[in-house]
């Protein structure tokens, strides 16, 4: 399941009270909301563990869901390789398929909102790309952003999400991305590429058609 | 204690076993005997490591499948069965063989339902309940009874077991519990009492531990079998 989705919002349904997203690694909390109790980690990543072990040893694959009720009753789901586990107040009928579906839906929300933000960070770029190439070298500035983006995207889900073809920069669905990762690699290409400038055409100068292409950017709001 | 020959049989489950002693299992799974001893291992050691009460259900839905274990009075109880089965009809029918739940009729009825039970209907619920013989005369083919609400004296009767286990806190507690629940004081179903015996469970657990609160429960239990 990716992208991470906005957990509170799966706290609007009845008798769910807090959550946890939990390290399966070592059992932290990487987020948490709501009402928990104060040991939330613990028991997320002791019962989550517990239950790969029960569904390993019956023969059962590929855990879905997780409920335990008793004195702390929680439903926990394996969420990108850890654990999210939510608080529930009473074991109504079926709870852990609704919460499976909100998340689900939620999921999808939260991923149109990174596809749009790749669009517009990507499209940013090309109009400050499209700014320093005129006038200049178009082969040494697709060379330089070519290299630049397999240098920058080494390692990283975002390298199959984007490429550069006639000196734009073409992306795909951002699947697996959040964005913050979006942001910082954008951030990264965004400052190589005014550093290319900057040694081209001069500080003023670069300064100059970055302000031009913030310009562009007012009007395409 | 539950057959769990009968219980596969009946609901064809994959496999049905028993962690608490007797230790026993029915139906196809590799080194079984190993496999409950782990699982009774890795229940132990993390309700212990958590210093919690056991759990009451432990449910985990897989791909195509789902193993529910479930903890009452001194049973665990744990079946794999497929996912098309629901859950929470494996859940009643263990209850109901366990004596947890004592009839089905009771459990399922909607409150206010007329409900029309032919005479040999009526001959199965007499032999469980021979008090109620006097509403089945022997020229009767058929009964129309009321099911499902039980005296608003259930009420006051569950604030006394309360008070006995939690002291002064109880009527607060007793309280808040039927509050959050959809208890009507006026006509207690049997569904809305146990549900509030369940949460009233959980929050005893909390104060006095499980046992205690497994004590309250069975009391609270026996009440609303007197009551029928």
């Amino acid at each position: 399941m990716s992208p991470e989705a906005p957990f509170e919002n799966i706290l609007t349904l009845p008798k769910v009270e807090g959550y946890a997203l939990v390290s399966s690694d070592d059992g932290s909390i990487i987020k948490r909301g709501g009402v928990t109790p104060g040991n939330i980690d613990e028991i997320v990543a002791f019962i989550g563990s517990a239950a790969e072990i029960i569904s390993e040893s019956c023969g059962v694959k590929g855990t879905k869901c997780i409920k335990v009720i008793g004195v702390d009753s929680v439903v926990i789901i394996p969420y990108n390789k850890n654990y999210l586990g939510f608080v529930i107040t009473e074991d109504k009928r079926h709870i852990e398929t609704s919460i499976i579906d909100m998340l689900s839906k939620e999921e999808g929300k939260a991923r149109l909102i990174v596809n749009k933000l790749l669009k517009t960070k990507a499209s940013q770029l090309n109009i400050l790309i499209d700014e320093f190439a005129k006038g200049s070298d178009k082969s040494m500035w697709q060379d330089y952003v070519s290299k630049g983006l397999v240098a920058l995207s080494k390692g990283s889900k975002i390298k199959n999400c984007i490429s550069l073809e006639d000196l734009k920069l073409n992306v795909s669905s951002a699947k697996g991305l959040t964005p913050e990762e979006i942001n910082k690699f954008m951030k990264l290409l965004l400052d190589f590429i005014v550093k290319k400038a900057v040694s081209e055409f001069g500080s003023d100068e670069a300064r100059k058609r970055v302000h031009t292409v913030i310009k562009k950017m007012g009007k395409n709001k | 204690m539950i057959d769990l020959t009968d219980l596969k049989n009946t609901l064809n489950v994959q496999l049905a076993f028993r962690l608490n002693e007797p230790q026993e299992y029915v139906g196809d799974i590799e080194n079984t005997n190993n496999v409950l001893e782990r699982i009774k291992l890795v229940l132990t050691q993390t309700f212990d490591a958590l210093d919690i009460p056991p759990f009451k259900q432990f449910v985990i839905f897989g791909e195509g499948r789902t193993i529910l274990i479930l903890h009452y009075q001194n049973e665990v109880i744990g079946v794999v069965f497929d996912e098309k089965v629901d859950v929470e009809e494996v859940r009643r029918y263990i209850y109901k063989k366990s004596g947890v739940i004592k009839t089905e009729e009771r459990e399922a009825v909607p409150v206010e339902e007329e409900v029309v039970l032919e005479e040999e209907t009526v001959v199965k619920e007499e032999k469980t309940f021979p008090e109620k013989r006097e509403e089945v005369s022997e020229t009767d083919k058929v009964i129309t009874i009321e099911k499902g609400i039980l005296d608003t004296v259930i009420i006051e009767k569950i604030e006394g077991i309360a008070h006995k286990y939690l002291g002064d806190f109880s009527l607060d507690i007793v309280s808040n519990v039927i509050e959050d629940s959809e208890l009507d004081r006026e006509r207690p179903t049997k569904d809305q009492v146990l549900e509030v015996t369940n949460s009233l469970f959980n929050a005893a657990s909390l104060i006095i531990g499980s046992t205690k609160a497994s004590e309250l429960e069975e009391d609270i239990l026996k009440v609303i079998e007197e009551e029928r």
